[in-house]
């Protein structure tokens, strides 16, 4: 097996989530690389654009959904760019699944709280879709999601969903003259809602910034680091611990991440 | 000569002139001196001043603000970087304090150790010294003692013509586009070089003779007057291609057509406009 | 043990080329010696007569075409396995792959391109008759300890080569030489000693780079970014894939990147976790003596010493690292 060598999807479904993300929805060509093909919440991918390049994504389905796979991008580089202008029908590499994922199994039996901002709703799709799908499992599901503005906010269409089996908060910095929910940061609904800590795991994805004072709040509220989650972004090529870029003291966030806890970040150097 | 070094550099940070002083120390063997940042007296101490001081230390000055007061040593060549980097702005002449060394040449670290000897001759010389086109300091508030050139100078090296697409082409296979010469040129301080643009994507990264072949060229065109032949992107270079000799050749053009030669003048070359200026290609005949 | 006069040396890589290809040091007379296979009638650089590159340019290539897309497909690039002997790279460098083994052979997915040409590479690894100044084996390892990695250590007493046959492979391919007295032996032994500085203590070492030391600021002050140290170096490995556009199709390849440079951790978004020159200088110096110990047990700089001798700016490697710590 050549870990180099992606398999070839083709893009399915292209779902238009914020002015500048779009979610990838994609099959692979190939039979056997659909049959065989396994993965868990938290994993990621590197998606070709023959020609232009490679980019690192999270898997931002959940291994629940059968028979397709997805992916949101946010326009910023080349390859996404590129992504971008990819029409419904257009063929892409894949290699996948990396890294390693949220251990979904020591988590049952507990409740759990995702605070994500913008695009960091991405990885947290994966596991809160996977979770929900096995509500047995867990116990308490709270959800505050937040972004920029109203038009920020991805995957509108499943909070519907969403909502059958957890609690969903959203807030926005700045509202719009149709938005009647709730404006301000995500940090700070945190503190207003303040959930228990109490065996409790938390899960948080976004800008470094809201990262920060999630922590912060998590921290007030008596979470122990290692019941807090993230997935860790670093820039990647090959995705399977070899070209040396994402090297974060000895942890390779391919390979070792991208899904670290903040016990395990606190023994890293502090350069992500 | 390392001891007058050392006291005109005690002098300048003493009276304020400066707040530091960048020279050469002693490096881990005779023939390897390392660039030393010198900010007190003591400091001043581990100074140095020999035939193995072959760094080209213009290189920092971009690395600081402008109104920082530096105090720079330079052999003739590297003062007339230095001049390049004042003719086009990026540093301030009233700032930089410049203490000229006069230089007969200055020996390539690899070639000593492969020779076994320190002893400045043809043999152990920096091929650039060979090639030397300055006498003394252009630019220097101060000029250390004297020097005689002893090397043989160097004749033509280019190929011939007929075989310079061949000559290159094998250099150019070599090169791993790692862009070390970029990097030492004390005259390239683009904050993004073009080489490093993904969007547009001017060349490859990929290192064939003809992607490389692209950079090189591009690179020795931006260099056009301003490439004052100090040798060290030669001198760096991890394969060792000489690509000093195609900013010699620009060299040559710019003083043929322009009678220009880099660093020697108040104004950039590509900055100036005389009406005599040579304008085949921009009027038609 | 086995005896090669020096004059008998392209003979032997004659006999050597009928059943393996041969990749050793040559230069073409201007340039430092690069490692290439080598041609009929060309005489490889192992008297230490020149400054030689790193194998890695053999074991890595500057420039490999991983796949190309054609009509829709993938076409692997992935090089056929054939019979190697690379001779005339140091001791340390036949040390360096087996770092190299560490990171593209372990784990669930190994690197196919480069086990390509290290699966079948009889490793002939010299100890040179004169130490250069900027050597410093004994201060990442034990000496000893890297025969192992070898199928031959060859020994350089001057006008011939001790070969120690270190495998089976190594004993067969060396089997038509004479046989080596107990003096030969014995000047052998010698050699090797002069590069052995004693036991290595790593964690001493580790513990001594701390991450957060103000030294590194000064260190990093006179740095170029060049980034030769790494280009130089022949345990670095560290790489980029790329596409180009081509005829029919596209291509994905990849060539060497270092640590050194601003684009290596930058990001789509513009951030880089390392934006300057001090965490880079910093990144390399610690993921060779602290990193790579603590995820695979081994230093990862093998002492060869080129990066001392290439660095523009002088900075040397053994200066930060600090005195030799033994247990």
């Amino acid at each position: 097996m050549n870990p180099y060598k992606p398999m070839l999807a083709k893009i399915e479904k292209i779902t238009v989530e914020t002015p500048d993300t779009k979610t990838f929805k994609v099959v692979f060509t190939d039979p056997e690389d659909a049959a065989n093909f396994d993965y868990k919440p938290g994993q990621f991918q590197q998606v070709s654009v023959f020609g232009v390049g490679e980019c690192t994504f999270c898997l931002t389905s959940s291994p629940t959904m059968k028979g397709y796979i997805e992916f949101s991008a946010k326009k910023v580089g080349v390859v996404t760019s590129a992504l971008h202008e990819a029409e419904e029908g257009d063929i892409i590499g894949i290699r996948a699944p990396l890294g390693n994922h949220f251990p979904t199994d020591e988590w049952k039996g507990k409740n759990l709280l995702f605070a994500g901002g913008g695009i960091g709703m991405a990885p947290m799709r994966s596991v809160l879709n996977y979770c929900l799908a096995h509500k047995e499992d867990y116990g308490k599901i709270t959800v505050i999601y937040g972004s920029r503005t109203p038009a920020d906010l991805s995957y509108k269409y499943e909070y519907d969903e969403w909502r059958k089996g957890a609690d969903v908060y959203l807030t926005v910095d700045a509202g719009d003259d149709s938005w009647t929910g709730r404006v301000g940061h995500v940090p700070g609904y945190l503190k207003e809602l303040a959930p228990s800590s109490e065996n409790t795991v938390a899960v948080t994805c976004g800008p470094p910034i809201m990262i920060k004072f999630v922590l912060q709040e998590l921290k007030a509220l008596g979470f122990e680091d290692e019941n807090i989650y993230t997935t860790l972004e670093m820039k990647m090529k090959c995705g399977i611990g070899k070209c040396g870029r994402c090297n974060i003291g000895s942890k390779f966030v391919c390979v070792d991440g991208p899904v670290f806890n903040y016990k395990e970040i606190a023994d890293l150097p502090q350069e992500f | 000569m390392t001891d007058k070094l050392r006291e005109e550099a005690k002098r300048v940070l003493r009276e304020g002139i400066a707040e530091m002083v960048i020279g050469w120390a002693e490096g881990s063997a005779e023939f390897k001196t390392t660039p030393f940042f010198a900010f007190t007296e003591e400091d001043c101490d581990r100074l140095v001043w020999n035939t193995a001081c072959v760094n080209n230390l213009a290189k920092y000055l971009t690395d600081y603000p402008k109104e920082k007061k530096i105090a720079l040593c330079v052999k003739p060549c590297d003062s007339a970087s230095v001049n390049v980097l004042i003719a086009e702005n990026k540093v301030l002449r009233e700032n930089i304090y410049v203490i000229g060394l006069a230089c007969g040449g200055v020996i390539d670290p690899i070639k000593a150790a492969d020779a076994g000897t320190c002893e400045l001759s043809d043999a152990t010389a920096k091929y650039a010294c060979l090639h030397c086109v300055h006498d003394k300091p252009e630019v220097a508030d101060i000029v250390l003692g004297e020097a005689e050139r002893k090397l043989t100078p160097a004749g033509e090296d280019m190929p011939p013509f007929e075989e310079r697409r061949k000559y290159w082409e094998k250099e150019f296979d070599k090169c791993v586009r790692c862009y070390a010469c970029r990097q030492v040129c004390p005259n390239c301080y683009c904050e993004q070089c073009f080489a490093d643009r993904t969007d547009p994507k001017w060349t490859s990264r990929k290192p064939t003779a003809g992607e490389s072949w692209m950079f090189h060229a591009v690179r020795v065109m931006h260099m056009a007057g301003r490439c004052v032949g100090c040798g060290e992107c030669e001198r760096v270079c991890p394969k060792s291609i000489p690509v000093e000799k195609l900013s010699r050749e620009m060299a040559k053009y710019v003083k043929d057509i322009y009678d220009y030669t880099a660093g020697m003048g108040e104004k950039p070359l590509l900055g100036t406009y005389k009406d005599e200026d040579y304008d085949a290609g921009v009027h038609e005949e | 043990m086995k005896l090669l006069p020096k004059s008998g040396v392209a003979g032997f890589i004659k006999e050597l080329s009928k059943t393996r290809e041969v990749v050793a040091p040559v230069s073409d007379g201007e340039s430092y010696a690069v490692f290439k296979s080598v041609a009929p009638g060309e005489t490889p650089i192992i008297d230490g007569s020149r400054f030689i590159l790193s194998p890695r340019s053999w074991f890595m290539p500057g420039y490999e075409v991983l796949f190309e897309t054609k009509d829709g497909e993938i076409v692997d690039k992935t090089p056929e396995t054939k019979a190697y002997a690379t001779i005339g790279l140091y001791l340390a460098d036949a040390h360096a792959l087996e770092v190299f083994d560490r990171v593209f052979l372990d784990g669930d997915k190994p690197d196919p391109y480069y086990n390509a040409r290290r699966a079948d590479n009889a490793i002939f690894a010299l100890v040179p008759a004169k130490k250069r100044w900027s050597v410093f084996w004994g201060m990442t390892g034990n000496v000893c300890d890297w025969k192992k990695a070898c199928d031959v250590v060859m020994y350089d007493l001057g006008s011939e080569f001790v070969m120690e046959p270190m495998t089976d492979r190594g004993a067969e391919l060396t089997k038509s030489l004479a046989d080596a007295d107990d003096s030969k032996k014995a000047a052998a032994d010698a050699l090797l000693a002069r590069y052995d500085e004693g036991e290595v203590d790593v964690k001493a070492i580790g513990e001594r780079l701390m991450w957060d030391n103000p030294k590194w600021e000064e260190v990093s002050r006179k740095c170029v970014a060049c980034g030769v140290c790494t280009y130089g170096c022949p345990s670095c490995s560290c790489f980029d894939m790329r596409d180009d556009l081509k005829c029919g199709g596209a291509e994905r390849y990849r060539c060497l990147d270092s640590c050194q440079h601003a684009d290596f951790t930058l990001m789509g978004s513009g951030y880089n976790p390392r934006p300057g020159r001090m965490p880079r200088t910093r990144q390399r110096l610690l993921h060779k003596f602290k990193y790579q110990p603590e995820q695979f047990g081994m230093i990862g700089c093998v002492g060869c010493g080129r990066c001392v001798e290439l660095c523009p700016v002088g900075i040397d490697i053994r200066k930060i690292v600090g005195g030799k710590e033994t247990k």
